[in-house]
This record gives C-alpha cells, structure tokens and sequence, in this order.
C-alpha cells in the first residue's frame, strides 16, 4: 500500500509555524478538558529570552533552531470516499495524498529550567 | 503580519502586566510585545489530524519542489517513507517533555523594540509527546526478487507472473529511482507492461538459439549482428524476450558491418560467464571446484573466458574443505536479520576476505551504518598469510 503527503495544491514553501517546548505536561485545574484554556503569559526579555508565566510559576527558557526541522503533517478530512479509497493499483497516476504538510517548524522556545514559583507580593498599602 | 505596536486579545495589557510585576519582572526590561497563550477549541481533535515528522535537507527540498512522501509497505512492514530519490526508516520517538505547536507565534527578533505594551493571543493548535523520526536507510528490495523469482517466465506457455511498476511501487519498500535501478540491475524483462524474471533453464535455451544462429551464419565472436537474430528467433520466441535476452548478454564492439554499417555485437564475458555459472550450479549447491572449473570453461562460448570474480553474488569458494569446492549462495538466499545473515554465512564456511562478504552485506549497510562498523560487531578479525580475514565473533 502507499500512503501520499505533499504540499496542498499550488504550494512552493510550507508556512513557519512555531514550537513551544515545555517539561512535564500542562494539566487543568479543574475537570473540564483543555479546548480554550489560558495557559499563560510569554514575554521576551530586551536581550531575547524568553519568559513564560504559567499559573503560580514562571519559567525561562531560550529560543534555538531545531537540529532537524519538523513538518506538520495533516490527515486530510475532504478526500471523496473514491479518492480515498483509491489505490491506483491499475494506473500509473498518483492517487490524491491523504496527507497535506500543512507547515515546518524551524526553531522552538525551549523552558527547561525547573519553574519557579511565584510568591505572591505582601500588599504595598498599609 | 499584524500591525507591530497593536494586539488583540481578551484580557487588557494591565493584567497581564500585573502579573508579569508580582514575578517580579521589570516591565521596563521586556520587549513591548506580551503573548498570552491559549489552547485552540480543537486542540484535541488536532492532536489525532497532526503528525510531527522531522526531516532533513533533502525531504524538505522533496517536498518544497512539489514532491510527494509516500509511506510504502504491507501492514506488517516496518514503514518506511520514500521521496523520489531516497527511503527512510520511521520511527516513532517520544519526549518527555510537552510540545506546544502554534500557528503563530512571534519571535523576539521579529519585535519593534520600541512602542506601548501591548498583548496578543495565540492559539495553541495541539499538544505532542511524540513525532516521527526519519533516519536514511538502504530500500528494501528483497520482496521484488521473492515476488518476481516467485512465478517466472518459462515462454509463451508458462507466462508467469508479472508485476506493473505500479503495483511494484505498493509493495517494495523503495523510491521510485531505487525501484527503476534495482528493475535494471536485475535485468527484469518488461513486457506488455509487466516485469518479470526470466527462469534460468529458459534463459538459457534463448541464449543457447542466439549462439546457435551465430554458428549458423558462420559470425565470429566479434561479429554479431542485432537486427537479423531478433528478426529471425522471434519466430521462436517472443522479440521482446529474445531483445532481452541478447542486450543482456551482448555488448556492440565499437566497429561497423563493412556491407551496410550497422553495429557489431560481440559476448558480455562476464554475464554470458554468470548464465553458465548459475546453470551449473542449479541442479547441485555444491560443486567440486576443480570440476567446475574445467566445466565451466568448456561450455562458455568460444571468446568467453571464466574466472572466480564472475561468481561475485552467486557462489562462494569453499577453501577450508578438501577437496575445495564452489557453494551456490545468492544474497536472497540469505535470513534478512543481521545476526542470523552472519550465522548462515559463517555456516557455509568460518573464514572470509571482506571482499567475498560484500555482496552478501550490501543490503545491510545504511549512510549511518558502513560496512566496516557491521563486520566489527559481528565478526572477529585475524590475518592469515597477510589477508585479512573475518570469522564468528564467538567459537561455535
């Protein structure tokens, strides 16, 4: 069998997209799923570095440029029933690509160090 | 690109600021810029519709130019991906960390340094602990010789089993040049659209009617003619077979006809060598190599010499035993796994010169596994006699 990826129609060059690396997983504080969640605030330092608020802690990390870029690849949904079940066993034409490289990925914003938790400040008003 | 000194999100720029305070930054220290993050309301349903793959130079380049990457193999294969040229083993690796994928996202480089703070949101598209992994790797050519050797042409009787190159292309684990080289070097017959091995006996008695009709014609070695033998055998055989069979065995000499100018063909020593060679050994693995030597010899047509490196890829010389003898051992013949490939070598015989291991490895070696590195964990070197040879690593 051959699965197909390729660019969609009429591409040259996959859009940039971004990757934010993070130890450990995110979890929700409460039980609903993560759809529409704030994670947290990401600033940049005047010298580039990054810095990410996330609930009670803050992290730093660095921007570097992976080592091998990654593509994104997306399992398409608008394939017709024939298209898609078309092996092109008979023919010597492609048959559609069920995948679409939708973007690369060249650089990621890597939080490594541990996170650090936010104390909260003592009130400045008497 | 957004406007630079404006953002758009839900929450104004002073609560983010706020917080950013009680962590104790200086606003006045960061880029005017802040990005808050969300996940997408599909972030869940893009974790199953997105993969990550990482790729090299080449791949992007593949797919930058229009190129397709076609994942190849039955179910029960390992998968591999091919761009056109080149195959990729793929693997999945994990992470232990979160990887956040975002459409958009600005980097500090892309920030106008001065300006009022401001915020914008950003979609985080989906979560991964995992992506695929790429790593070059040798085609896997194996099932286009058990497919093809499976049912070969025996002549218009016993056609055989063919195979479209579409159809090849689903199910050897190769790209499209590998496969088209691999076809080549293994002297597929195409015909009617479908490739197909000749049967060695058959082959035989096609080559043995070319030289037949060039002691008929009176034609010394050197002076075959192409266009008279495919006219008059393919009254015996189909053109197509009969072509095949003496572009194989048959190379043009350089010179011309005196009556007419039409090229001269003359024997391919080394092929026409290899068809006796396997014929011999056919009906025995086995053989005596003092009497295969001199059987050789005799039945190769008269400007055909013989000599052991014809044997490379079909037979193996067998001096630890006396008499010595010659052991039929094609590479197919052969367990695909490393470890037991070395064992089924080493059973044949205990010691062997890199050169008569190569074309049994070949298929073994990859850009980030050579040759040398699969002999030294798998074999144990010594010198005899200043050749180097190579032997089990352990003692059976």
């Amino acid at each position: 069998m051959q699965i197909f990826a390729k660019l969609p129609d009429g591409g040259t060059e996959p859009p940039s997209w971004a990757l934010v690396e993070l130890q450990g997983d995110l979890e929700s504080r409460s039980a609903t799923s993560l759809a529409g969640q704030l994670i947290g605030d990401l600033h940049f330092t005047r010298q580039g570095a990054p810095v990410l608020i996330v609930g009670h802690h803050i992290l730093w990390g660095k921007v570097t440029a992976l080592e091998k870029p990654l593509l994104v690849m997306r399992k398409r949904d608008d394939l017709t029933p024939a298209a898609a079940e078309s092996d092109a066993m008979e023919t010597d034409a492609e048959p559609e690509s069920r995948y679409h490289v939708q973007a690369i990925v060249r650089n990621k914003i890597l939080f490594k160090s541990r996170p650090k938790p936010i104390i909260a400040n003592v009130p400045k008003k008497i | 690109m957004e406007a630079q000194n404006t953002g758009s999100s839900i929450r104004p720029i002073q609560d983010v600021d706020a917080i950013a305070e009680k962590a104790k930054l200086q606003l006045e220290d960061l880029l005017p810029k802040a990005q808050t993050l969300y996940f997408s309301d599909d972030c869940l349903a893009n974790a199953s519709q997105l993969t990550l793959v990482e790729a090299d130079a080449h791949v992007i380049d593949h797919v930058c130019k229009g190129g397709s990457l076609v994942i190849r193999g039955e179910p029960s294969d390992s998968a591999v991906l091919c761009t056109a040229e080149k195959t990729y083993s793929v693997r999945e690796a994990e992470t232990s960390n979160s990887l956040l994928l975002l459409q958009s996202l600005t980097g500090p480089n892309e920030i106008e340094k001065e300006g009022p703070r401001h915020v914008t949101d950003r979609q985080v598209a989906g979560t991964f602990y995992t992506y695929l992994e790429l790593r070059e790797c040798q085609p896997r050519l194996r099932r286009l010789h058990r497919l093809l050797s499976a049912d070969p042409y025996r002549g218009r009787l016993h056609p055989g089993t063919g195979y479209s190159a579409a159809r090849l292309a689903e199910a050897v684990q190769a790209s499209r040049e590998q496969l088209e080289t691999a076809l080549k070097e293994s002297h597929a017959l195409l015909m009617d659209g479908e490739y197909r091995f000749l049967e060695c006996e058959y082959e035989f008695h096609v080559f043995s009617l070319i030289t037949k009709f060039i002691d008929e014609n009176s034609w010394s070695s050197v002076e075959v003619r192409r266009s008279l033998t495919l006219e008059t055998l393919s009254e015996l055989e189909p053109v197509a077979v009969v072509a095949h069979c003496f572009d194989k065995h048959m190379k043009q000499t350089g010179e011309t006809a005196a009556d007419g100018g039409e090229p001269l063909y003359t024997f391919c020593e080394d092929q026409v060598a290899r068809l006796f060679a396997r014929l011999l050994l056919q009906p025995m693995k086995t053989f005596n190599l003092a009497d295969f030597t001199a059987s050789w010899q005799q039945s190769v047509p008269d400007g055909v010499t013989t000599s052991a490196d014809q044997l490379r890829g079909l037979a193996v010389v067998n001096s630890e035993v006396s008499p010595q003898v010659v052991v039929r051992l094609a590479p197919t013949d052969l367990p695909d796994d490393a470890p037991e490939r070395f064992a089924a070598l080493f059973a044949v015989k205990q010691h062997w010169t890199a050169d008569e291991l190569h074309p049994y490895l070949e298929d073994l070696t990859s850009p980030s596994v050579k040759m040398g590195s699969l002999l030294a964990k798998n074999t144990r070197l010594t010198t005899k006699a200043g050749v180097k040879m190579y032997g089990p690593k352990h003692a059976h």
